[in-house]
């Protein structure tokens, strides 16, 4: 028997024994927990039935679902940034009963002790390497000018940014297009404002985020290192409300409301305004601009089912007035439809039809690079709650990118890659917790489309599994194996410090996919109701990574081969809110390697040492003041050591050699042997929220980056000599106002 | 991709350095007060104090820390002779440029070359030496000086080795190549180059060659050789016949390059049509005078592995196809940078009637 055929045969009898084992009849006790004031849906709330160890965590959409004996229970429900909702319960026996729990939100109630809910989600979570950010974290964290979702990820353990002026960022050693980006589950694949100052997204759009920075589950794959799924906000259900902001780079337009009984619309609409505000401040031309609009409609049946319709678009321009310079625009337009709901009484389904697409010019005096995504798709996962509190997942999606990329090469020609990979995969997955607080996740993915698309592969059955065990009853250990591989990747050249746009091609066919073996192992301890630690080691062996053909010398080699390479680290995170304090700090030492044949490098992005301390001080309701420190060792960089004439010998076959003046080289040495200085900044912001003629509400937020004014290196211009550093001393400042 | 302009304009526009009164002490001060004020519990407001005054001390801290920490791209200078000789089967006198690297800082538009320095050839017929030499510069656009240059008289032999030596005061430089042996060229058609106005429309000329083991790379090329007399001189001249002419234009001419030998033999392909082309092209080119048509002449061109790696590198990898960006570097010389390379030449001779159609008395 084959390998392959051996792992099919032993999962599937994993899942036969675990079907197999349900035990004797309990009643069902489900239901979704909501926000009290919006009647928005609360995402993985948790929920337990105090002095007894059952409970669990809502889903994404709210839904919660436990078998319980019959008896009388003190229900508890705790979500981050809402107060602790207790009730009592009884619950007679083989019945189901509902229990629509509403939440209030904290900044109504602040006298109210709160459990810290979020240090509950992400300790007593199952899953290691999950990190949870609210809406209220990621608009905290000072930004340039305005929060961003994507670059408040940098407060995390394992993820590193290589510059102030950019959202892309690197987890646990991945290349920048690792990253599956998610909104509301669709994938985005360009999710950059202007030079990644900001993402697309507006925190204002965001309900969660959820990130994933290795071993993920069975229901993601298609990228290496990290899962980032943000979901987006639904309408307010009680009343209108719009809100409008302003600030040095942006202007933004936010309006909810009802629109029937339990539906709702939500609308955001941003835009740069850097030519009318900084530009003439500074009397420099800042040739950015940018728009995203966000749109999301939200229907809600009596049974529960829940339709939520969005759409985003985004457009952006970079047009430098000087000559020999590229004017760059991209955009992306998202629309997709998701319906929720129980299917039965222990089954509750998701399902999803999308369409997404990207593209991108790159216009220059001859003629224009282009490139362009375009992906529609179905997604559809199922939860199966079994009567002895077991979980059974299973879950398709298949969609079939248009990947195109016409661009002008270095001898003049055109070129164009085109290519339909299609994406398709379905996993199954088994969740259960035994004695002991024993919990193992298992499941299987199958890439289904690479397999249609390259040929049967081991690495195309991918397993994950985790085990996580209560050592005391405030220290967890788990344990994580995934296995991961990606088709789709952008065409960066990796030496490049920023990129504009990143233009996205197929794995070439000659090619394995890019693969990724993930382990981790960790220890979570609750010390105490408003503080937790939890380490993790991980490891992440690159098997097959694309990377330029070294050893290249004509057309008859390929441009890209099959590299390997391998990240592991240690990362800490200590999280704290005795209030009125809320601390958090994340320590990461990690290595990265990449094997090109043979030369062995450290990628870019890779930082040995990198800590992130944020703390907020809520100094009374409505006023907060956040500081963040980080540090960063320095990234690694090639040094030069010379330059030279080198001959091109393009009339020289046969012919004087000789009299060539040839074009001016550099002599580099080691690839990345050298390291650039240490980055490390403090920036410090204060929101202030008040209220304007009863009715109105307002925000203030100010923002001071770098404020000791500490010179972080970006990168060193070699042809002009001069070294440009990220961003300095910037003040900021924001102005919300809304009702 | 990206050339760092608009992160450099970013950058510098994001840099409000001169905004630093914004943490002045009176403003902090200021901030102070007017929070206590408002406040009405008193351990906040101790808190907020200690806090304020940590934050001062620490951005004080940090500030007198966080001087600029002085940052420098460049490696230790290695100060390297940079080699390039491409040893030619079909001349008697080989050349050799030797210059050395020079660092970043240093002017551009200065060449600096090594002489003095002993460089010598091992042939089959023993040790050859290269003598300094000097040539006048015919591209002067940035460098404005004569080309030094190192010389020797002798003529490679195909399929033989020849070993290069450099002593300067850089140190030792040392290459190795092996020139490919003879390649046996055949033609078929040489009738419509002798006769272009009689071959049916659609004509081809066919050349193949048998190419050497140690060739890695070939081309074949198609010369016409013609003279001009005028005034009672002759003067003669070479033009090369492309494979490809788009619209009749000649100036989308596509000449043949060299390509990778794939197997033991190489062929090329020269419609009838576009060497007629160059024929007339030749007449439009010199519209005064008497012009007769000699030859024409088939080269076979071979390089051995490291010219070609070198060439093709260099030369964007030769790649049409290609999506790379990056200018890797390919050197042959140990101690050194640069190229010791060489080729073989093998050439067929096609003889002109006198009485071609293409002459003008």
């Amino acid at each position: 028997m084959r390998s392959a055929d051996r792992i099919l045969v032993g999962w599937t009898a994993l899942f036969l024994g675990a079907w197999t084992t349900a035990s004797a009849q309990n009643a069902v006790l489900k239901g979704y927990v909501r926000d009290q004031l919006t009647g928005e849906r609360i995402p993985y709330a948790n929920v337990i039935l105090a002095g007894t160890p059952l409970g669990t965590a809502a889903n994404d959409v709210g839904f919660f679902l436990i078998d319980v004996p019959p008896g009388r229970y003190s229900l508890r429900v705790s979500a981050v940034g809402y107060s602790v909702k207790d009730s009592t319960i009884h619950i007679d026996a083989v019945r189901a009963f509902e229990a629509n729990i509403a939440l209030t939100p904290t900044a109504i109630e602040t006298d109210e002790v709160v459990v810290d809910a979020h240090l509950r989600t992400e300790t007593t979570a199952d899953q290691p390497s999950v990190h949870f950010l609210e809406r209220s974290e990621l608009t905290t964290v000072p930004a340039t000018s305005q929060p961003d979702v994507l670059q408040s990820l940098g407060i995390l353990p394992g993820v590193v940014s290589t510059s102030d002026v950019s959202s892309k960022f690197h987890v646990r050693g991945g290349s920048g297009d690792q990253n599956l980006v998610l909104l509301d589950g669709i994938k985005i694949f360009n999710p950059f404002h202007a030079l990644g100052l900001y993402s697309v997204f507006d925190p204002d759009i965001v309900r969660h985020v959820r990130v994933h920075t290795g071993s993920f589950g069975v229901e993601y794959g298609g990228r290496l290192s990290s899962v980032i799924t943000i979901q987006s906000r639904t309408g307010r259900e009680d009343r209108f409300s719009a809100q409008a902001n302003v600030n040095f780079l942006s202007t933004k337009l936010q309006m909810e409301g009802p629109v029937a009984n339990h539906s709702s619309f939500f609308l955001s609409a941003r835009r740069s305004v850097f030519s009318r505000t900084i530009s003439r401040l500074t009397h420099t031309n800042l040739p950015l601009q940018f728009y995203d609009v966000f749109a999301k409609a939200t229907f809600e049946s009596e049974s529960g089912v829940k339709i939520d319709i969005l759409g985003l678009l985004t457009d952006d321009r970079l047009a430098p007035g000087e000559e020999d310079y590229p004017h760059f625009a991209w955009s992306n337009q998202v629309a997709g439809l998701t319906v929720s709901g129980l299917l039965s009484d222990r089954l509750f389904t998701q399902a999803s039809v999308f369409t997404n697409g990207f593209t991108h010019t790159q216009t220059t005096s001859s003629a224009p690079t282009t490139s362009s995504v375009a992906e529609s798709g179905v997604r559809a996962q199922a939860t199966y709650y079994a009567q002895d509190r077991s979980l059974y997942y299973f879950g398709f999606e298949f969609t079939f990118p248009v990947i195109e990329y016409i661009v002008t090469n270095n001898l003049g020609e055109r070129v164009r890659l085109y290519s339909i990979p299609p994406e398709a995969s379905i996993w199954a997955g088994y969740e259960d917790t035994f004695k002991g607080g024993l919990t193992l996740s298992a499941g299987l993915r199958g890439e289904v489309g690479s397999m249609f698309r390259r040929g049967f592969r081991t690495e195309y059955l991918q397993p994950r599994i985790t085990v996580a065990k209560s050592l005391t009853a405030t220290v967890r250990a788990k344990i994580s194996y995934g296995r991961i591989t990606q088709n789709l990747a952008t065409l960066t050249n990796e030496d490049d410090v920023i990129s504009i746009v990143d233009p996205w091609i197929e794995v070439p066919q000659y090619l394995r996919s890019q693969i990724a073996d993930h382990w981790v192992a960790g220890v979570d301890w609750q010390a105490g109701l408003t503080t937790a630690i939890g380490i993790e080691v991980y490891a992440k062996r690159f098997s097959s990574l694309l990377v330029y053909n070294r050893r290249k010398v004509d057309e008859l080699d390929p441009d890209y081969i099959s590299g390997k390479g391998i990240a592991y680290g240690v990362e800490c995170l200590l999280r704290t809110n005795p209030r009125p304090f809320d601390f958090s700090c994340a320590y990461s030492l990690s290595w990265v390697e990449v094997n090109n044949l043979g030369l062995t490098y450290p990628p870019r992005y890779d930082r040995r040492h990198s800590i992130n301390v944020v703390g907020t001080w809520t100094v009374s309701q409505g006023l907060s003041v956040t500081a963040r420190w980080q540090f960063g060792s320095g990234f690694p960089y090639t040094q030069t050591n010379g330059s030279y004439y080198r001959l091109t010998l393009k009339d020289a076959i046969p012919g004087p050699f000789y009299h060539e003046t040839g074009e001016l080289f550099s002599v580099y040495g080691k690839k990345n042997a050298a390291r650039l200085p240490s980055y490390h900044r403090l920036d410090a912001g204060v929101s202030y929220e008040f209220s304007v003629f009863g009715s109105f509400e307002g925000a203030l937020n100010i923002t001071l980056l770098n404020m000791y004014d500490n010179k972080n290196i970006l990168y060193f211009d070699r042809k002009r000599g001069s070294r440009v550093d990220n961003i300095g001393f910037f003040p900021s400042a924001s102005l919300t106002l809304g009702f | 991709m990206f050339d760092g302009m608009s992160a450099v304009t970013l950058i510098h526009i994001l840099d409000f350095r001169g905004w630093g009164w914004y943490l002045s002490p009176e403003n902090l001060q200021g901030s102070r007060t007017t929070w206590f004020e408002e406040s009405h519990d008193l351990f906040p407001c101790r808190l907020m104090n200690r806090w304020i005054h940590g934050l001062v001390l620490l951005i004080l801290t940090l500030s007198l820390v966080s001087c600029n920490q002085p940052f420098d791209p460049h490696g230790p200078f290695e100060n390297l002779p940079v080699v390039f000789c491409i040893l030619d089967g079909s001349q008697d006198v080989q050349f050799l440029r030797l210059y050395t690297t020079f660092p970043e800082s240093r002017e551009t538009n200065v060449e600096y070359p090594i002489t003095g320095a002993n460089v010598e050839v091992t042939t089959p017929a023993g040790v050859m030496m290269f003598r300094d030499t000097t040539l006048p510069r015919v591209d002067t656009s940035v460098f404005k000086s004569p080309l030094q240059m190192y010389a020797s008289p002798f003529q490679p032999l195909s399929g033989q080795s020849y070993a290069l030596r450099i002593l300067s005061p850089l140190g030792e430089a040392a290459s190795e190549i092996t020139l490919p042996a003879n390649a046996n060229l055949t033609i078929q058609g040489s009738f419509f180059l002798q006769n272009p106005h009689q071959s049916p429309e659609d004509s081809k000329v066919f050349v193949l060659t048998t190419l050497s083991e140690g060739a890695k790379g070939y081309v074949i090329r198609l010369f016409v050789h013609f003279d001009i007399i005028s005034g009672g001189s002759r003067v003669s001249h070479s033009t090369e016949v492309p494979i490809l002419i788009k619209n009749k234009d000649f100036s989308t001419a596509v000449f043949p390059t060299l390509r990778r030998k794939t197997v033991a033999n190489g062929f090329e392909v020269y419609p009838v049509e576009f060497y007629a082309l160059t024929l007339s092209e030749i007449q439009k080119r010199h519209p005064t005078g008497q012009i007769v048509f000699r030859k024409a002449a088939l080269i076979t061109l071979q390089a051995e592995e490291n010219l070609y790696n070198y060439f093709s590198i260099v030369n964007a990898f030769n790649d049409r196809y290609s999506i790379r960006v990056d200018e890797p570097e390919f050197t042959n010389i140990i101690g050194g940078r640069g190229l010791f390379g060489g080729f073989s030449i093998d050439s067929l001779i096609v003889d002109l009637p006198p009485n071609f159609p293409y002459n003008r008395p």
